[in-house]
């Protein structure tokens, strides 16, 4: 079996508006600067995914008919993959899946996001709930996080102050990070201080909406440019959650407050890695969080550190960019959250650390394994992946 | 209907936008058990299905349980108790949501295993104290006249926080 | 993997219950597939699903639990039943599953009213002049009855539909159809080299098989009866003849997984039979992304 490995990477500066691209030339343009970085010959690829979640915030049904024409690689359209926002995760694993069997030698994974088409994401993002009940008594994402911190809160005897410092962390990480949309620190306080949207998240507890665009052409070891580390995708795990997340917070079954379907989907990709202890053997981290609690929880139900005790623990300075083990060292989702480029751009951040290629954000890796997440819906369903150099 | 209109910028005249519109009519059909449970709630009962084999009672029903994927059986009353097992409280005001401020719950009725919302009313939190919510008893309270719809119901604490 | 890919169990319907209750009838075509494999849903470790947001006006993959995907990996493949269908055999293949449940569905019987799919044409130049899939696939059927005239006429009916096939290792199961190969060949909205051919791009799917069958069963799922009837004419212009069509996809057209139907079908027919069949699914306006999947196997 091959083993699939990272051959090139690419992604966008995360804003708010790209105003001078049509989704069809952002993603001509990443899938083109993906391929050259790989040093592969853009007619020599045989395989291409699409990451492309709801096409509502797009406008454009079915985008892959207009959106990929062009690309190298374009003849060889292997499908779509739409998971919200595990969508990048999900093509990438497709992708090592068509390599790792065989069928395919060179895969290019795009996705792009033009988030300012569409007004608000309401509409987009409405078909995420249930039409009879969640639309009544209006859940959204930030509603869904808020009553995931209020849980761990009140479990955890955790503080709001204490709760931002998962998001004062990735703040100042992201101001090393130049495709980040933003790029200013904030301190505890004015994370506190900061408009209060649903109890107890405030304005910037929650990910920017956000435009942008990533590419990874995925292949087999030794087939991309010489003179880099060989980063093979290692292990992968996922879970399908619940559609009603209610059914998932009562005693006994409260995988929505506490993890326990991230860190199955985590254990199954752990056993094919052969990660026994990831707190020893996991050198960073990159996982999708568009709150700061959905951090928390992932870096517990991850088994980087005893469940409640994340928060503290980042106030303390650990999992910064300086510690042993750095969780979002690039700003995470925090930072810039393009939906269907944000599962691409954990793997892209993942890569330049292993290959030592991620400058001003790059960090002292104790292991040369790095750890990956991407999440369905709110805190539904889960991706994770392990790269290993 | 769907609809696409060029735009011109107002100062240059320059197209620079095109504006469209896209519509899809969707019927939601809602299942058996949904139906049922949606009369349940114009006789001001809050119904649930058992699932087959496990005893497991879920709240809104479903005609099979998304976890178990068994078939359920019959409705069976629960509630109108329950326990608030989170909640949040809505600070902005979204699209079609009531406005602000308003508390959302997760209230996990007596006789159910799985957690449903609603919005409280009748309480006014003292800053400070919100967590306090967190495993309070409270019920569902009708308005006069159910339709048959999930906003037939909110809940109201069995005693203040 | 050991063996090859199998299907071992399938099941499917169509028709308008598949409209009237949804949820319930994908339900029964997953267990009825997993009774046919003779494996539970917990032998069951990859579900990989194929259906239209926008038909279902639910995010799908937020509702996978409707095909029995609850703790298990996820893969939502929206783009073509012959792209998900590809794509659980390679998960196979790859190690990252051992058995595949792969589900598809939609209730496409209301584009019959009104036709959605408008809005897959690009913004600026296409749909400003009224582009729409229907239109498209007119403009291909009436260029090919140019040249080939003996081709039938252009149609498809809209229908509703739930298909659920079981995969996994032919190991043990003898009499399983394998899924020998798949290939796949793509082009843009409007192809980039203004040919419309659909047996061009399905000759290009199958130069990606590694051996070419001899007389296979064919069956095919496309924008509608014109082109379908070009693309099988990769098989059905021998001399002699190969085997009749099996019933098309443009005769109760679903949605992106229509092609599972025939995947169905092909498999019914081959677990009586034996021998070799081709599956064509060629979606989008034009038909324009294409999988050619090659299955053997079935009784002797």
């Amino acid at each position: 079996m091959t083993v699939p490995c990272v051959l090139g990477v690419a992604q966008f500066p995360m804003r708010t508006r790209l105003p001078d691209y049509t989704y069809a030339d952002l993603l001509g343009r990443i899938a083109y600067q993906a391929v050259e970085d790989s040093g592969v010959d853009p007619g020599d690829l045989d395989g291409l995914i699409l990451s492309l979640p709801p096409t509502t915030t797009l406008g454009v049904d079915e985008a892959q008919y207009w959106g990929l024409a062009h690309l190298p690689g374009s003849r060889h359209v292997l499908g779509r993959v739409h998971a919200a926002a595990a969508s990048g995760l999900q093509a990438f694993r497709l992708a090592c899946a068509w390599v790792s069997a065989g069928r395919a030698r060179r895969v290019l994974v795009v996705g792009a996001d033009l988030a300012d088409e569409v007004a608000n994401l309401a509409g987009a993002l409405g078909q995420l709930h249930d039409p009879f009940t969640e639309r009544q008594v209006v859940r959204n994402a930030i509603t869904s996080a808020a009553v995931q911190a209020s849980a761990y809160m009140a479990a955890h005897k955790v503080t709001s102050l204490e709760l931002a410092s998962v998001v004062v962390k990735n703040r100042g990480n992201g101001v090393r990070n130049q495709y980040a949309q933003l790029r200013q620190a904030v301190t505890g306080q004015e994370v506190a201080d900061s408009p209060l949207l649903s109890w107890p998240i405030r304005r910037l507890d929650c990910a920017p909406r956000s435009s942008g665009a990533a590419a990874i052409l995925v292949g087999a070891e030794g087939t991309g440019r010489g003179g880099r580390r060989t980063v093979r995708a290692a292990g992968f795990g996922a879970f399908a959650g619940a559609r009603m997340i209610g059914s998932r917070m009562v005693p006994g079954a409260q995988s929505y407050l506490d993890g326990a379907d991230l860190a199955a989907a985590a254990a199954q990709a752990y056993a094919v890695a052969g990660i026994r202890d990831p707190r020893t053997e996991i050198g960073c981290a990159e996982l999708y969080a568009a709150f700061g609690i959905i951090e928390l929880l992932s870096i517990e139900a991850l088994g980087l550190c005893p469940k409640g005790e994340a928060a503290r623990r980042i106030a303390d300075g650990e999992f910064h960019a300086d510690a042993a083990l750095p969780v979002n060292p690039s700003g995470g989702a925090t930072c810039g959250n393009p939906l269907a480029s944000t599962g691409l751009i954990r793997v892209i951040e993942a890569t330049l650390q292993l290959w030592g290629e991620a400058g001003e954000k790059q960090v002292e890796l104790r292991q040369p394994t790095v750890l990956v997440t991407a999440i369905a819906g709110a805190f539904q369903s889960h991706e994770v992946g392990v790269l290993a150099a | 209907m769907n609809k696409t209109t060029a735009g011109h910028d107002a100062e240059s005249g320059d197209f620079n936008f095109v504006e469209g519109e896209w519509e899809v009519h969707q019927r939601y059909v809602p299942s058996r058990a949904l139906v049922e449970f949606f009369g349940g709630l114009k006789r001001k009962e809050i119904l649930g299905s058992p699932v087959e084999g496990t005893g497991r009672i879920i709240v809104p029903p479903q005609d099979f349980c998304e976890l178990s994927y068994r078939p359920t059986g019959p409705l069976v009353p629960v509630g109108p108790g329950g326990t608030i097992r989170s909640f949040t409280i809505v600070h902005s005001r979204f699209a079609n949501g009531p406005p602000p401020p308003v508390t959302m719950v997760f209230v996990q009725f007596d006789g159910a295993d799985t957690a449903s919302p609603g919005y409280l009313q009748g309480t006014a939190l003292q800053p400070g104290t919100e967590l306090e919510l967190i495993g309070a008893r409270c019920r569902a309270v009708f308005v006069d006249a159910p339709q048959g719809d999930w906003r037939d119901f909110w809940f109201e604490l069995e005693t203040e926080v | 993997m050991k063996g090859e890919v199998a299907i071992l169990g399938a099941a499917a319907r169509v028709g308008a219950s598949v409209a009237a209750d949804l949820e319930s009838e994908v339900r029964s075509v997953v267990l009825d597939s997993l009774a046919s494999s003779k494996l539970d849903l917990d032998d069951i470790d990859a579900v990989v699903t194929v259906a239209s947001d926008t038909l279902d006006g639910v995010m799908v993959p937020i509702r996978a639990e409707v095909a029995g995907a609850f703790g298990k990996m996820p893969l939502n493949i929206p783009s073509s039943a012959g792209h998900a269908l590809a794509a659980a055999v390679v998960l196979l293949e790859s190690g990252q599953a051992r058995h595949v449940l792969l589900a598809g569905w939609g209730a496409a019987s209301k584009l019959a009213h009104h036709d959605s799919r408008s809005i897959q044409a690009d913004p600026f130049h296409d749909r400003p002049a009224g582009a729409v899939p229907a239109q498209v696939a007119a403009l291909q059927a009436s260029e090919l009855l140019d040249e080939f005239p003996d081709l039938p006429p252009h149609g498809i009916t809209f229908a509703d539909g739930a298909v659920a096939l079981v995969l996994g290792s032919s190991e043990g199961h003898d009499a399983a159809v394998r899924i020998a190969d798949a290939g796949t060949s793509s082009r843009g909205y409007y192809p980039e080299d203004d040919k419309v051919d659909p047996l061009r791009w399905v000759n290009e799917a199958m130069a990606k098989w590694r051996q070419q069958p001899a007389k296979p069963q064919v069956a095919v799922s496309g924008p509608g009866r014109t082109a379908e009837a070009r693309a099988a004419t990769a098989f059905t212009d021998a001399t002699p003849p190969g085997p009749a069509l099996l019933p098309s996809g443009s005769e109760a057209w679903f949605g992106p997984a229509t092609a599972l139907f025939q995947a169905f079908q092909l498999h019914e027919q081959l677990s009586r039979t034996g021998g070799e069949g081709v599956l064509i699914d060629m979606a989008g306006p034009m038909g324009q992304h294409v999988t050619c999947v090659r299955l053997a196997g079935g009784a002797a």
